[in-house]
Formats: structure tokens, C-alpha cells, sequence
């Protein structure tokens, strides 16, 4: 197995470097190339080999652009949602693209353990060894608007599968992937109000979120401390804002369509940026396991909107008028605000 | 004010010990089924001593029965109180209050002389819990009569519970004052990987899913009455930091201590406010399971309390805010305290574990507690008073200095 990104190219680098740029480099093997899959080129160096990779969640959305760049970068991927019409129809055009032995679908809800551990049996049994596991599914039960007023049904609902069902999700992943010969990565995706800053038109979704990135650290130490973290590890990704239903059934407001429209990006671009480090820790992870390089991973917090790029993309937005009108029309009277 | 403060305080004074002495013969002598408890003192001239008031107005519309049982919602005496700001006695709710914190919490309140509406998942434990914290907010060092405890079962994670809480609370206070979403599932002490799934859905439904809708129960609660405060209490992980062997637990907490954030414009919106009580380092099974008492001890010394030392802590500040506008994060061991105990630390030896063999030293029963000493549990009752002098010192001793440096500083110059 040849080297992958090294150690000190991890997070911060990462986080730093620019996204933005759209022209290629034919750095990449002749079989993937960057353009094809949407990388830019900040992204790390590629493990030739392939990946078997689960996203929950990943029949729309920024999970169905992750398991897209995926599966153009070579890997195997296993498409989930608990629609099973929907996990049909996104396998049969994956399928279409990147061939039958590449994509399969499990029909499981997150929230529900047994199902949970239905996708890692069946997900394990088609891509033999799970390398990735994303825990991407989540809602906002596409509500904008006060806690007074949100069915408690859809809270619930919002609180289970993006919460409970990452926990769920986690504890089947690794418990696959520990007793593999070449361990795994577990990702779990933030969002709004990761940061702790607070979500008043979203609460449910908000506090979701906002436990995340804890639950990723508790379970890392939780994974140090069993002296299995140089085989398994979970890290944190954030995609962002990304144009998807979970979003733009926000839109309905001044503040969020300026934001939206400055921010906001179509999920190709996130997914482009995240997928190809993900695969650099899976590849990390391989050596760990195998003994090449036996010490304890790191977790790591992926952010590809990060607050530097949200600021200058704001300060362009207010003295430039950059991506005013770009997903959404705004109703303003000043000719850049 | 002043004036009703004042004979309030006088009252005190002549009746503390007679009025002590006759409500601990009082507990002992009637039953927990036809005790009685004065509700409104504020609203009740009563000249003689507060210990004979209560006699006086035994029997009056202002008593009011300890009512521990859903029936009793249908009992047709709905007992009447004073609701304006100014009222003394305050209403409220205190979700998962038969055990720990919860449970001392609604005990400092009825020893304040609230009428404290606290629930359980098992209606049993909750008149259980509702009697017993009567008869041991009587061991309370400040414990004021007047105080009403009613005990009603609520599944916090379940939606139609927590509507029909707010039902209870309509009939039984007539509304409340407060709300204190306390009531939290902290899962098995273990490894993330091997805890039961139905462990962790419980803590994830209990913490997080019951915070939410206990909190848009008070809101609607609270938007009818346009007033009241709801509080959430936080926990280990509210502040980011792993929590490793109760994952699900800290997770859930994290997240509760965003969703804080999150209400803030709307509880101003109905005329409420959302604030957090953080009570520190309780000495609960959780915290203690499956941890090294040898080698931890010394900590648990310094940082650990029993659970009425924060309530004692907790209770007038959450009494407090009621009225207030802005949303407060109230941090029993804040990092001042933290540092305080840490330079302490040689007189917090031995406290609650023998730091030579790990063993425990202290008495799980209240009343055990609450006979050999209440220091503790006074001092942070009168810790208000020192946070207030501390702040009205400094005052004093900034403005002294500015108005030297105003004499001073011109003659040099």
C-alpha cells in the first residue's frame, strides 16, 4: 500500500486551504480525474485502492454527492435511506453510472436499533470489509419556524434520527469495524448549531447538531481508552451549507436568503472537498490496523465552510455585491445589500 | 414591600423557634393524608406568630390539601392564591422530582414556602416523593411553613404526558410560576459500544426529546399567563468536553445547553424567560459508579456535593429570575468556586470519602444528613447575601478610588 497523506497534512491544512479555485490539475491518476469528480485542489494525495463506504442517508442531498465523488474516486458504496422506492431509484442510477458490483442500498431508518444493525450485517456483506461509515441522515422535518408551534411528532422525529441515530449508527459501525483486519473511519456530520451558537427558527435540529461534535469526542476517548484508536476512529464533518430541501425550505426570510445566497453551496462542491479526506484517514486508518503505523488516530474535525471563508465571502458579499440573486431572488432596496 | 418584608421578618423572628418546634410535633402527629398546609401567608394578616397562624386559617379556602393523585384534579376546592409578582409564594413544576437533584430542588422550594408540582415516571413515587419532601423540608435550617407539595406521574418523553403535566398544573396551582425541566435519564455507567440500544434511546428521548417538550409546554403555558421561567438543567458535557462512559448522556446535555440559546427570543416573545441551572458535581451513581474511590477520592472531597448543597444554591436564584426578562445560566461551582476549593482544599479532607481506603463517610438518608450537620446547606442558602456584599464592596471601593484619584490626581497634575 503506498503512503498516504502524511500526518502533519492533516485538519488544519486542510481547513485553511482554498476551495474555491474550479480549474484542474492532472495531478490525479489517469483513472480518476479531478474534474470528473468535482475535487479541488487542496485535496490530499489519493489512495489508489478502493474503499467500501456507507452514507446514511443517501438518496438526496449532500449524502448522495458524497456517495457520487465516492464511487467516481473507485470505491464501493452502500446507498441508505428509509425510503426503500427511493434507495431503489438512487441505486438504479448510480448503477447506471459506476456499474452493478459498485453500489448496493439498504433500506433502514437510523433511529430504529434493529435496523441500524440490519444496514452494518448487510452493508458488510456486500462490500465485504466497511471502511467509511458516514452517518449523514439527517432532517429538520423541513420546519422553519418557533418551537411553540412545531408538531411534536416531527420533533421527535428530528431528535431520533439525527441524534439517536448517529449514536445507533456509531456503535453498529464500530462494532463492525473493530473486529476487522483493517479496522475503519466513522464520520459524523454537523450542522447549525454545532458550534453552540444558538437556532432559534430550528431548535430541534439545532440541539441535534450541537451534540454531535461531543458525542464524536466522548466516543474517541471512549475508543482510546479501549485501545482500539489506532484501528477505529470517529471524526466530525461539516459540510456547510449546502442547497439542499433541508435548507431551501428555509429560504423564506431577508436574513436567510442573504445568507443562503453567500454561503450556500450545490452539494458537489462540499462533498468534493470532504470525500477526498475522508479517504486520506481511511487510508491512515488501514496502516493503523495493519500494524504499518500502529498509534492512536487523532480525531478530526473537517469543516469546509470554515469561519474565515464565511467571513470574506460575507465582506465580499457587502462591498463587492458577490453572489447577490444567486440561488434566491432577494427583495432589497440598496443595489448590493 | 418594605412593610410586608418587614413584619415578615419580625414574625420570624418571635415565632422561628415555637414555629419549628410545632411543625415537626405536627408531622409526626398527623398523617400524611390529612396534613394541611398554609398556602397564601403573604395575603393573611395574621398578627399572632406564624406558628399559630396556621392554625387560625387551618380549614379557610387559603389551605389547601397535599394533593399526590390525578383524581384529585377533579376535586371541585381549587385552592386560590396570590399571583402578582409580589406574591411570596411562587407555583412550581419540577419534572423528575422523587430522586437527586430534582427532589431537592422541590424540597428547598416547599421549605421556601412554594407550592412545588414535581413529577415522576411512576404516579406511586411521585405522591411518594410529594409527602416525603413535606415531612424533610422541615429539617431544612430555613425552613418557612406554608410550602404545598402535589405529585403527579409524567413520562417526560412522551407528548401527551407532558400536556396533560400541563393540565395538572392548571388545576392543582391554578398555572405556574416556573418551570424546572429537570427530569433526565443518565444510562448505565460503560463502554458507548456495549450499552443496550434502549438504554441509549432512553437517555436520548428522556434528555433531549422530554428537555424539548417540557420546554414548548412551559412556553404555552407560560404565553397564556405572559410570564413565567422555564429552566433546564445541565450536566456533565453542556460544555463540550468528552464525556466517556456515559456518551449518550453528555451528548444528550450538550445539546440541551444549545437549545438554551435557541429559545431565548422566543420565551421574550410570550413574556417568559429560559435560563439553565447548572448544579456541579452531585454525588449521584453516576458520577460515583464505576470510578476509583481510593484514587479519587481527594477530588470527590473537593468538587462533589450532596444534592441539597446546590439546590440550597440553586432555589432563591431560580426564584429570582422569575421575573427576569433575560435568560441565566446559573453555575453552582462556577471556576471561581472551583479555584476557591481547590486552595481550600486541606479543610475539605475526608468529607464525603476517607482518602486513605476510598470508603464512603457519609449517611444516603436526608434526615441522616440534615442531624449531624447543615452548615453546608445554610452557607449556600446565605450565599446570595455574600455575592451581594462582595458586589456592593467592590462598588463601594471602586467609587472610593475614583473619587481619590478625582482629588488626587489634579493636585499632581
Amino acid at each position: 500500500m503506498e503512503k498516504a497523506s502524511g500526518g502533519q497534512q492533516r485538519a488544519c491544512v486542510w481547513c485553511a486551504s482554498s476551495s474555491s479555485s474550479s480549474s484542474s490539475e492532472p495531478a490525479e491518476p489517469a483513472e480518476h480525474p479531478r474534474d470528473e469528480t468535482g475535487l479541488d485542489d487542496s485535496a490530499p494525495p489519493q489512495p489508489s485502492r478502493s474503499f467500501g463506504v456507507v452514507i446514511t442517508g443517501s438518496t438526496k442531498g449532500i449524502g448522495l454527492a458524497m456517495a457520487r465523488t465516492h464511487l467516481a474516486l473507485g470505491d464501493r458504496v452502500v446507498i441508505n435511506s428509509r425510503d426503500a422506492d427511493r434507495v431503489q431509484a438512487s441505486v438504479a442510477e448510480l448503477t447506471a453510472e459506476f456499474g452493478d458490483d459498485n453500489v448496493s442500498g439498504v433500506a433502514a431508518n437510523v433511529s430504529l436499533a434493529q435496523d441500524a444493525k440490519l444496514l452494518a450485517k448487510e452493508a458488510a456483506e456486500f462490500l465485504g470489509e466497511i471502511d467509511v461509515w458516514v452517518n449523514n441522515a439527517g432532517t429538520n422535518g423541513y420546519y422553519y419556524g418557533s418551537l411553540l408551534d412545531t408538531d411534536t411528532d416531527i420533533m421527535s422525529e428530528i431528535i431520533e434520527t439525527n441524534l439517536l441515530g448517529s449514536m445507533l449508527c456509531c456503535r453498529e459501525a464500530l462494532a463492525v469495524m473493530r473486529d476487522q483486519e483493517g479496522g475503519g473511519v466513522v464520520f459524523n456530520m454537523d450542522g447549525a448549531g454545532s458550534s453552540g451558537s444558538p437556532t432559534p427558527r430550528f431548535a430541534a435540529y439545532g440541539a441535534t447538531k450541537a451534540a454531535i461534535p461531543q458525542l464524536t469526542s466522548s466516543i474517541s476517548a471512549e475508543l482510546k481508552s479501549l485501545d482500539i484508536a489506532d484501528k477505529v476512529s470517529v471524526h466530525t464533518l461539516s459540510p456547510g451549507m449546502v442547497t439542499t430541501d433541508l435548507l431551501m425550505a428555509g429560504a423564506d426570510t431577508k436574513v436567510s436568503k442573504f445568507f443562503i445566497n453567500i454561503l450556500a453551496e450545490t452539494p458537489d462542491k462540499p462533498a468534493g472537498f470532504l470525500v477526498p479526506r475522508v479517504r486520506s484517514l481511511a487510508a491512515e486508518a488501514q496502516e493503523g490496523a495493519r500494524g504499518m503505523q500502529r498509534k492512536p488516530q487523532k480525531s478530526v474535525y473537517i469543516k469546509f465552510l470554515t469561519d474565515v471563508k464565511a467571513y470574506s465571502a460575507m465582506m465580499r458579499r457587502v462591498l463587492l455585491g458577490e453572489n447577490k440573486d444567486r440561488y434566491v431572488p432577494e427583495d432589497s432596496y440598496l443595489p448590493f445589500l | 414591600m418594605p412593610a410586608p418584608l418587614l413584619s415578615r421578618a419580625s414574625a420570624r423572628a418571635s415565632a422561628r423557634a415555637s414555629a419549628r418546634a410545632s411543625a415537626r410535633a405536627s408531622a409526626r402527629a398527623s398523617s400524611p393524608s390529612s396534613s394541611w398546609k398554609v398556602v397564601s401567608r403573604s395575603s393573611a394578616p395574621a398578627p399572632a406568630p406564624l406558628g399559630l397562624a396556621r392554625h387560625t386559617t387551618c380549614g379557610s379556602q387559603k389551605t389547601a390539601r397535599i394533593r399526590t393523585s390525578a383524581s384529585a384534579q377533579n376535586d371541585s376546592q381549587r385552592q386560590t392564591q396570590n399571583h402578582d409578582t409580589n406574591s411570596t409564594s411562587m407555583r412550581f413544576i419540577v419534572t423528575g422530582g422523587s430522586r437527586g437533584l430534582g427532589r431537592a430542588l422541590a424540597r428547598e422550594l416547599v421549605a421556601n414556602g412554594d407550592t412545588v408540582l414535581l413529577t415522576s415516571r411512576s404516579q406511586e413515587s411521585a405522591t411518594k416523593a410529594a409527602q416525603q419532601i413535606l415531612t424533610e423540608a422541615r429539617k431544612l435550617p430555613h425552613y418557612k411553613p406554608g410550602g404545598v407539595a402535589h405529585g403527579v406521574a409524567c413520562d417526560v418523553s412522551c407528548a401527551k404526558s407532558v400536556a396533560a403535566l400541563t393540565d395538572s398544573a392548571r388545576t392543582l396551582m391554578d398555572g405556574a410560576d416556573a418551570w424546572i425541566c429537570n427530569a433526565g435519564a443518565s444510562g448505565d455507567y460503560g463502554w458507548f459500544l456495549d450499552q443496550d440500544a434502549e438504554i441509549t434511546a432512553t437517555v436520548v428521548r428522556t434528555n433531549l426529546v422530554g428537555g424539548m417538550l417540557c420546554a414548548q409546554q412551559a412556553l404555552r403555558l407560560f404565553q397564556e399567563q405572559r410570564r413565567g421561567a422555564l429552566f433546564f438543567v445541565d450536566g456533565a458535557g453542556a460544555d463540550g468536553l468528552p464525556t466517556p462512559h456515559y456518551a449518550a448522556y453528555g451528548a444528550s446535555k450538550a445539546a440541551v445547553a444549545q437549545m438554551w440559546g435557541s429559545i431565548q427570543d422566543e420565551a421574550k416573545s410570550v413574556g417568559a424567560s429560559a435560563h439553565v441551572l447548572s448544579p456541579g458535581m452531585i454525588l449521584t451513581p453516576l458520577l460515583l459508579e464505576g470510578t476509583d474511590k481510593a484514587d479519587l477520592a481527594p477530588i470527590f472531597n473537593v468538587l462533589c456535593e450532596h444534592a441539597e448543597v446546590p439546590a440550597a444554591f440553586l432555589a432563591p436564584r431560580a426564584r429570582e429570575l422569575v421575573n427576569a426578562s433575560d435568560g441565566a445560566y446559573v453555575r453552582y461551582l462556577s471556576i471561581p468556586r472551583v479555584a476557591w476549593r481547590f486552595v481550600t482544599w486541606p479543610w475539605r479532607r475526608n468529607r464525603h470519602f476517607d482518602e486513605a481506603n476510598g470508603l464512603k463517610l457519609y449517611s444516603d438518608s436526608f434526615a441522616a444528613r440534615m442531624e449531624s450537620d447543615t452548615r453546608d446547606v445554610t452557607r449556600e442558602r446565605e450565599s446570595r447575601k455574600r455575592e451581594r456584599a462582595l458586589a456592593y464592596a467592590a462598588v463601594a471601593a471602586a467609587s472610593t478610588t475614583c473619587a481619590a484619584a478625582m482629588v488626587v490626581l489634579p493636585s499632581i497634575l
